[in-house]
């Protein structure tokens, strides 16, 4: 992290002023280990979350960033670098493509043991992929997976994945988490149904227990191919209350408080003894149309509502200018995001076009969103109605609990009756191809295309962008690609949702992923 | 008695099952599915169907229901569908923090009331008396959430006197107990006074105190033991209440008991975790309902169970 990158410079600065000054001056105090950034090892660093994890298996698992807390135990063969996005290795070492785009062939890693002393090798890869593809497992995240025909062991540290088809956004693909490699000694010996209760993986944390609604507790692999990790052990809490998680966090109960809300940022960054963090982000918030309700069938009704919402007022008063404001379908992290456009503040312009389109006087249209599960969701979803009512919308917000948001949006064309949602969408693998995939005609809802949004030029370019293996190809695609789904406006874009979150200043190298993640084998607990 | 016990059984079980048919089918005509849910963003329509297949949820509801039943009556109450784990196991691990958690927020409760009532009835009309009923009505009115955080804030971040989240040792148990207890030892004050300022007016009382016995005596074992039988229906009520309670407190308190496990499968729609906990909250109810039926004969020598 960069905070790391400057406590190292600020570490010189030191020593060579006070060698000017002539070290014998100053008094060796025990704050200097903290001011070299020397890791200290030992401690136990403790992580307060809003959820419990809820299944210690990543197959069955869902939900960030819990499956960040179960990745301490179980890697996986490539990651998301945390700054930049970009695909590092992790437990492969290199990778390469065929040049008809069906053949990967990954390297892995020499010298990789299981927790439970299991060779990590091809062998071991295979029978995870076969694992997560196989229906017998009931894995969440199958059809994830189905770009996948075979899995071929080529020598001990050698496999090929094979394609039905060329895949281009292959090695993104393996970055998310439920493609986790767990012993397969483990795993036989305890059945899909019971492994959770005791995995074992690769990573810098071996499992001790997981109390269901209490905590998650790790301890240090002393073997780790990465270097042995400075901490003795991690333990996870619940605290639903984000009230909660900040008292635990002033109380230093806990070092790392995930998700703190805008109101508290201000009185924690003005505490030493706390550091707020805000690593970048991937969630889009949106509001969603259904294209097949009444006045949002209209593309100018939909650019109308865009123009008629202020972004960066929203940005700056409710979310503390921390958020991103859309100016493409993706976030500017991931594979594919051009800057293409945005619908900027222009309430003049919104009631024009309601104009033409025949709705002068407005119309009346209802909101669904569900309080609590986004960052200040009820504050945005109200800014919004009065953005609209201002250029005549009336919104009726109707607050619903996410089951009942979940399977209303999931219902086919036929039986759809949403009109508008408020919504936030992953883009987990930081790939464009996730991003798009809402806006195909294939992924209509029960899948995730939920506004019904149909354009067939967008679904030739997808398709381009996702069966191509070049990378310059899909930038070709996928340029377009934005221009296209921004002028159609299927969406009200509002902003890339920011990432809050608050760690103690003694708790050094804790990594956030721009996907919630949280790496610590290089964190330690300075004394 | 045998007679009392039995019938009141019977009527328990078939309660508990008739509550169960009830809350099997209400859990599944409310909107929403776990599969939708753990599906998660990128499903398909697939994904959503294969899930619903792997738990039956594909049957009409009767076949759903009758599968069920016919497994509860075994004793198998299922598999949670987030966490794949035997319902009961689950439950197991939630009991504990509840039970501590609403067993002592009833002795707060009580003791409390029972001594702020008795003390405001004696003294009534003093300074003494109108404190104890300001503090009634600000415990009743107080929403316990709200005190949980002001609690919080004071014992355990501007004092550092107690922790204010988890499960553990005793210290963990005041802040919780104390907001959870603080509406109920309210209702019982105020109960407990109007009860004993009617006792304290009649006939028995001043003959008492007229043969010259001394006034804790007649407090305590003349007055205070006939104001208890409208006492205890409220302290009855108030078990099922703190079980009520304790959903909200320990969310605030981050307390992994059954509240939260209530809470948290009903909003995944883990149907049967939700099933397994509200028999299992019922069955306690009922019992603790039964145990206070048959206080009633301890305390007032009239009442017999035949």
């Amino acid at each position: 992290m960069t905070k790391t990158g400057k406590m190292g410079v600020l570490g010189l600065v030191l020593i060579l002023g006070m060698s000017l000054q002539l070290v014998g001056c100053r008094k060796a105090a025990p704050e200097d280990a903290r001011e070299f950034d020397v890791p200290v090892e030992g401690g136990i660093l403790r992580v307060a979350l809003g959820t419990d994890v809820p299944i210690f298996d990543s197959a069955y698992a869902s939900g960030l960033p819990n499956l960040g807390i179960i990745h301490l135990v179980t890697e996986g063969l490539v990651k998301l670098d945390s700054e930049t996005g970009n695909v590092i290795p992790h437990l492969a070492e290199r990778w390469s493509v065929s040049d008809d785009g069906l053949v990967w062939t990954i390297k892995l890693r020499p010298n990789v043991k299981f927790h439970d002393g299991t060779a990590f090798d091809a062998q071991a890869v295979k029978f995870n992929i076969d694992r997560l593809l196989n229906p017998d497992t009931k894995a969440l995240t199958r059809s994830f997976w189905q770009f996948i025909k075979e899995v071929k062991v080529v020598d001990p540290l050698t496999v090929d994945i094979i394609t039905h088809d060329p895949f281009g956004p292959f090695m993104r693909q393996f970055t998310y988490a439920p493609m986790a490699m767990n012993s397969p000694t483990q795993v036989t010996k305890l059945g899909n149904e019971d492994y959770h209760t005791a995995p074992v993986g690769t990573g810098p944390f071996k499992f001790v227990e997981h109390v269901r609604g209490q905590h998650v507790k790790v301890v240090r692999n002393e073997e780790y191919w990465g270097g042995k990790p400075p901490l003795e052990g991690v333990v996870t809490a619940v605290m639903p209350e984000a009230g909660a998680r900040i008292m635990a966090l002033e109380t230093g109960e806990v070092d790392v408080a995930y998700h703190v809300p805008p109101r508290d940022v201000q009185r924690l960054e003005q505490n030493p003894d706390i550091q707020v963090v805000y690593p970048p982000s991937q969630r889009i918030m949106h509001v969603g149309f259904n294209h097949n309700h009444g006045p949002l069938k209209d593309v100018r009704v939909r650019q109308a509502l865009n123009y008629a919402v202020n972004k960066h007022e929203i940005n700056q008063v409710i979310l503390l200018g921390r958020a991103h404001v859309l100016d493409s379908p993706l976030p500017p992290t991931a594979f594919g995001y051009v800057p293409t456009m945005t619908y900027e503040f222009n309430p003049q312009k919104a009631k024009q076009l309601l104009q033409e389109a025949g709705y002068p006087g407005g119309f009346t249209i209802k909101l669904m969103y569900t309080p609590g599960r986004y960052l200040m969701d009820t504050e945005v979803v109200e800014a919004v109605q009065s953005y609209l009512a201002a250029v005549g919308v009336k919104v009726e917000i109707v607050s619903v609990e996410w089951a009942v948001q979940a399977a209303a949006r999931r219902l086919p064309l036929a039986e759809s009756t949403t009109e508008m949602y408020f919504l936030g969408w992953g883009c987990v693998t930081l790939d464009g191809d996730i991003g798009f995939q809402s806006f195909t005609t294939a992924a209509f809802a029960p899948g995730m295309n939920t506004m019904f949004y149909s354009n067939e030029e967008v679904d030739r370019l997808f398709l381009k962008g996702r069966q191509s293996v070049d990378p310059a190809e899909r930038l070709a695609a996928y340029e377009p690609m934005q221009r296209l789904i921004m002028e159609d406006a299927p969406i009200l874009f509002l902003y890339v949702e920011p990432q809050i979150h608050a760690v103690r200043a003694n708790a050094r190298g804790v990594e956030i992923s721009v996907n919630e993640m949280i790496f610590l084998d290089k964190a330690w607990l300075a004394r | 008695m045998q007679t009392f016990l039995y019938r009141r059984v019977t009527l328990t079980v078939t309660t508990v099952l008739l509550l169960l048919v009830v809350m099997f089918t209400l859990l599944r005509i409310i909107p929403g599915s776990p599969a939708e849910i753990l599906a998660g963003d990128f499903a398909t329509g697939k994904d959503i169907e294969e899930l619903k297949q792997a738990w039956g949820l594909d049957q009409p509801l009767h076949v759903q229901l009758l599968i069920y039943l016919s497994r509860v009556l075994r004793g198998d109450f299922g598999r949670s569908v987030v966490t794949r784990r035997p319902v009961m196991t689950e439950i197991q691990g939630r009991l504990r923090p509840t039970l501590e958690l609403v067993l002592m927020a009833s002795l707060v409760a009580t003791v409390v009331g029972l001594i702020a009532g008795v003390v405001s009835a004696v003294r009534r009309y003093s300074a003494l008396d109108g404190l104890v009923m300001v503090f009634a009505i600000l415990g009743v009115s107080m929403p316990n959430f709200w005190l949980a955080l002001l609690l919080m804030l004071l014992f355990g971040v501007t004092l550092g006197w107690f922790p204010i989240v988890g499960v553990g040792t005793p210290a963990h148990l005041v802040l919780p107990s104390l907001s959870l207890a603080a509406a109920q030892a309210a209702i019982i004050a105020r109960q407990t006074r109007s009860a004993m300022l009617e006792v304290l007016s009649q006939d028995y009382v001043r003959t008492a105190r007229s043969k010259g016995l001394p006034e804790r005596v007649v407090i305590y074992r003349h007055a205070l033991k006939n104001a208890l039988v409208p006492v205890l229906t409220i302290v009855g009520l108030l078990f099922s209440r703190l079980v009520g309670g304790s959903v909200v407190v320990e969310s605030v308190f981050s307390r992994p008991g059954m509240g939260r496990l209530l809470v948290d499968s009903i909003s995944l729609r883990d149907y049967p975790v939700v099933q397994g906990v509200v028999v299992v909250i019922a069955v306690a109810v009922a019992v603790v309902n039964l145990v206070i039926d048959l206080g009633y004969a301890w305390i007032d020598p009239r009442v017999r169970y035949t």
